[in-house]
């Protein structure tokens, strides 16, 4: 077991002057889960290669222990991976490919016997163990890898998209498992994907990255609520956070927000959660609101009338225990993260017109084409700087 | 972790060791070998003794003048035509016929490629047996069925003599031209076909318009192979008629001039024997071969291409 | 098809020509088969005439030429046996084929593991070199080598065939297995150096057996060649004791010229093992060669 230390990874390719991966700082405590999410071309992968010994370092340390690393071929690191493709050596029976590390380390065979037996049991392949990957299903093949990777008990496992070449349905299945697995044997993981659901419910704790920069690393309870900019609000949680610009100002008791010329008002919760907002006078914001914090204000009778919106529905989707509402309201959205922009193009209607989605709950009875009063959860709203994009409160909180 | 860290050299170069070995029996074998005769080339050493002088590329400027490399030079070429027209005519026709899977098929593709696993020695025997004047068959059989008149020398008459060198040549490398135009129109997507002939093709049109284009590569690669095994003929002459290339050189070749000149054959008084010479000629005509298959393949990809 | 055809209008016209055209595509057809008949017994004719003479007394080939034999003359093949050495060239010839295709097969996968790397530049300069080794001819080396072999004290034995057939192997081995190598997955190869395994044991446990199916084809190439070559071994190895058989019984020939029965006998004996091997693996033999002469 051991713990993994990046200083100022950098990676940059020949030929390339963006180095595709950043000065990456992370620190693995020992018998952590660690994710490693972001769109694809973010670096993740990269990171997870050189940490493996697959791809050469441009500067920085890599640190597995104590011990530095870089230099290391990848068998003296001590480490196991997982990969996309699973990477199973198919000349070889399951049970070959998941005894090879112990064959390779010249382990007796009546123990490499045992430890199959053992990791077949955990992993149910025990009547599978003669056949050859090609004759295995896509969910099999996948703990198939696992196995081999757990065989040798290495003190880090690297893990490259190990469910995304499963179907949605098998994939929920074995997030568990996997999780369940890396819990059981306390191994130090690293866990790259581009899913960001798969993120939050794996790990201990969450790196987002973008474009080789790392954005933020934290559990993912606080990547949800407190992310560090706009990137990581859009690109944890679905739908994503609606993020508009907007303008602020500051009164005696309290903030007043003009959203698309409605006014809401910021309680002190908020402003305590974002204290940069404090300091700035009024001025332009971008403002962030998750879906299931706009809900049909016929809902809530309670609700301070001054954290009410107003806006006309222009797509109702109905997922049964939710309906999902896009409304339209008259301000510029922001958008910052690519394929959600995309997305959200074949909804925009108008040019400032932005499409924002509530989540009201079921018992809504509110229709495509009406003008709804929606109550916004104001305490729970979130504030970034309109230039840097970064959140309104200071680093590290 | 007792691992030792991996130096940068062995990151970059470490793949090298195993190229190593391969490389060492390849350096000894055939470069060492080669520049050894670059320079062997460029002196008058017979062979046998010490008498060597440096003489420069004499022997190259002689070459141009000896008339017995361009004659078997000529007959490589005439063997090479003949063999090319041979395995584009005949050949294809028989990749054509076999690819409209008729009865015994596996029996016939078996057969037909059966003599290039034999070696040129056993054909040139077997084809001894055919045509020797002592022992040959095809003069009793012609006799036998009335054609007697057609009765030849036909490995002493010169005109025979480089035709059926031509004739087994083309008996052992058929299967060649079989397979490899077989494979050709395997490839040919059935559809291309169907869309011809709903366009109102015919089967000739078909072929000719459709499916030949189609076989340009099949083309490419059995021009090149005939180019550099008929150039290298020397198994087949040796066995038939001789390192002489009897009778009177009318089936010498590059390879038995070669052989030779550097060796000496039989019947040669080793006065005759100039190992430079031979091996300036050995190295001439791989140049030329070389230039001359790279043009080959050359063209002949472009015409792919624009097909 | 034809069916359909008919129910169209505008065919109807074509109706009788099409039954016209049945007969000449029965006419056609026949054509063909003896086309392919003819060709078939051009191969086989003289190969069956072979057989029968390799039974001939000397008398019978000018007694009987096309007949079958009075007697069978086995006696050909055991003195054959003998006086062509055979029992001698025939063990030289297996144990330098199959050395000589095992060297290279393992070497040429070895070079082309190496070399499957195209990012290190070393790599094209170095494939182009072994692959050029096709063009090199055996009659301008030949003599340089046979000192080489002379000076390290090979000559004389069948190393003196070994090793050149090994290095002469190369390039068609590299040819064949060097875009094989670099179209294997990368991850296998670094999977495996994960689970710990050494370069070599990548190479072996890995690399080595997914490279099976190009192995063969590059073995059933050298081998067919090493086992049927007759000018490198009519120069380098002149005692019967280190001769293989093609040139065995080129030699035999000189001495008794009028042994035909015996020649025969040799030749098909020399042939047989591979001519089995082929019909063994008629695919294997078809698809292997035309590889790696279309490659070549």
């Amino acid at each position: 077991m051991a713990s993994v230390t990046t200083r100022a990874l950098t990676k940059t390719y020949e030929g390339s002057e963006k180095p595709a991966l950043d000065a990456l700082d992370l620190e693995i405590k020992d018998g952590e889960f660690l994710v490693l999410v972001g769109p694809s071309g973010c670096g993740k992968s990269t990171a997870l290669k050189m940490i493996g010994g697959l791809e050469d370092v441009t500067s920085g340390d890599i640190l597995i222990g104590e011990q530095r690393v870089n230099d290391y071929a990848s068998r003296d690191r001590d480490i196991a991976m997982v990969f996309q493709s699973y990477a199973l050596y198919p000349h070889m029976t399951v049970f070959d490919n998941i005894a090879f590390p112990l064959q390779i380390a010249k382990v007796p065979k009546d123990e490499i016997a045992r430890k199959v037996e053992e990791v077949a049991n955990i992993l149910q392949l025990q009547a599978l163990l003669h056949r050859k990957p090609g004759r295995l299903s896509g969910g099999q093949r996948q703990r198939v890898a696992m196995g081999r990777a757990i065989i040798r008990r290495p003190s880090v496992f690297l893990m490259d998209e190990p469910l995304s070449n499963l179907d949605a349905k098998l994939r929920v299945k074995m997030r568990s498992e996997v999780a369940q697995i890396q819990r059981t044997l306390g191994v130090t993981t690293i866990y790259v994907t581009h899913d960001q659901v798969e993120a939050m419910t794996m790990g201990d704790r969450v790196a987002l990255m973008r474009a080789g920069v790392l954005q933020q690393v934290d559990t993912p309870d606080n990547m949800y609520h407190a992310p560090a900019n706009t990137f990581v609000a859009s690109f944890i949680g679905s739908p994503a956070m609606n993020l508009f610009h907007a303008a602020c100002e500051n009164t005696a008791d309290g903030a007043v927000l003009t959203l698309g010329g409605q006014k809401i008002a910021v309680p002190s919760a908020a402003l305590d959660r974002y204290p940069g907002l404090k300091d700035r006078a009024s001025g332009p914001v971008i403002v962030g609101v998750r879906p299931e914090d706009l809900e049909d204000a016929r809902l809530k009778p309670d609700h301070p009338t001054d954290q009410v919106i107003e806006a006309e529905i222009q797509l109702l989707e109905s997922l049964g225990s939710d309906h999902m509402a896009h409304v339209a309201l008259n301000a510029t959205p922001v958008h910052d993260d690519e394929e959600l922009g995309q997305e959200d193009l074949d909804l925009t209607t108008g040019s400032h017109e932005g499409i924002c989605i509530c989540r009201f709950s079921s018992q809504s009875r509110a229709t495509r084409g009406e003008t709804v009063r929606i109550a916004v959860a104001a305490d729970r709203l979130h504030f970034f700087d309109p230039d840097t994009r970064q959140a309104l409160r200071p680093l590290g909180d | 972790m007792s691992a030792r860290p991996v130096s940068s050299f062995s990151k970059t170069y470490g793949h090298l060791w195993f190229v190593l070995p391969g490389f060492a029996f390849f350096l000894a074998v055939m470069i060492f070998p080669l520049l050894f005769a670059t320079g062997l080339s460029m002196t008058n050493w017979s062979g046998l003794g010490n008498d060597v002088s440096f003489i420069g590329l004499a022997n190259y400027v002689e070459i141009l003048t000896h008339w017995p490399f361009y004659r078997a030079a000529m007959h490589n070429a005439f063997i090479f035509l003949a063999i090319l027209v041979f395995q584009h005519t005949v050949g294809l026709y028989l990749a054509v016929l076999l690819n409209e899977k008729p009865r015994f098929m596996q029996f016939y593709r078996t057969v037909l490629f059966l003599p290039v696993i034999m070696s040129l020695v056993a054909t040139g025997f077997v084809w001894t047996l055919m045509l020797s004047p002592n022992i040959g068959l095809i003069n009793p059989m012609l006799e036998k069925i009335g054609l007697g008149f057609l009765a030849q020398q036909w490995l002493s008459n010169p005109t025979w003599a480089l035709i059926m060198i031509i004739m087994v040549t083309a008996w052992n490398s058929m299967g060649w031209a079989i397979i490899i135009y077989l494979a050709g129109l395997q490839n040919v997507p059935e559809e291309l076909r169907q869309a011809a002939e709903m366009d109102g093709a015919n089967s000739r049109q078909v072929f000719w318009r459709v499916v030949f284009p189609q076989l340009s590569p099949a083309f490419t690669a059995l021009t090149v192979l005939t180019f550099i095994g008929t150039f290298r003929t020397f198994d087949v002459v040796y066995v038939l008629t001789g390192p002489l290339g009897a009778p009177n050189f009318a089936t010498d070749v590059l390879g038995t001039l070669i052989y030779r000149t550097a060796f000496g054959g039989s019947s040669f008084s080793s006065a005759d024997i100039r190992f430079a010479f031979g091996v300036a000629m050995a190295l001439l005509t791989m140049v030329i071969m070389a230039v001359i298959c790279w043009g080959l393949i050359r063209i002949l990809r472009k015409r792919e291409i624009e097909s | 098809m034809s069916e359909i055809t008919q129910n169209l209008p505008q065919d109807t016209s074509r109706g009788p020509k099409r039954r016209q055209s049945d007969l000449s595509v029965l006419a056609g057809r026949s054509v063909r088969t003896a086309i392919l008949v003819i060709a078939t017994l051009w191969v086989l004719v003289p190969l069956f005439f072979m057989v029968i003479a390799s039974f001939k007394s000397v008398a019978d080939f000018f007694i009987n030429p096309f007949g079958l034999p009075d007697e069978w003359l086995w006696s050909n093949y055991t003195r054959a046996w003998d006086e062509a050495n055979l029992r001698l060239t025939l063990p030289n010839t297996i144990i330098v084929t199959f050395c000589a295709v095992l060297g290279s097969s393992l070497l040429s996968a070895m070079v082309a593991y190496g070399l499957s790397r195209k990012e290190k530049k070393y790599a094209l300069p170095l494939y182009t070199l072994f692959v050029s080794g096709l063009l090199v001819p055996v009659h301008a080396i030949i003599l340089p080598l046979f000192i080489v072999l002379k000076a390290i004290g090979l000559f004389g034995t069948l190393l003196a065939l070994i090793v050149p057939y090994i290095a002469m192997g190369l390039p068609l081995g590299v040819l064949v297995l060097t875009p094989l190598a670099a179209s294997l997955p990368k991850e296998l190869m670094q999977a495996a150096r994960m689970d710990g395994a050494s370069e070599w044991q990548v190479f072996r446990r890995i690399v080595l057996p997914l490279l099976k199916p190009g192995l063969l084809s590059v073995a059933i190439l050298n081998g067919v060649w090493m086992w049927n070559e007759f000018f490198i071994p009519l120069i380098l190895a002149f005692k019967p004791e280190v001769q293989t058989m093609p040139v065995g019984i080129v030699s035999f020939i000189g001495s008794y010229s009028t042994e035909w029965g015996l020649v025969f006998a040799s030749v098909l004996v020399s042939t047989l093992p591979v001519v089995v091997a082929y019909l063994l693996m008629t695919r294997q033999f078809q698809s292997g060669l035309t590889a790696g002469a279309v490659k070549g």
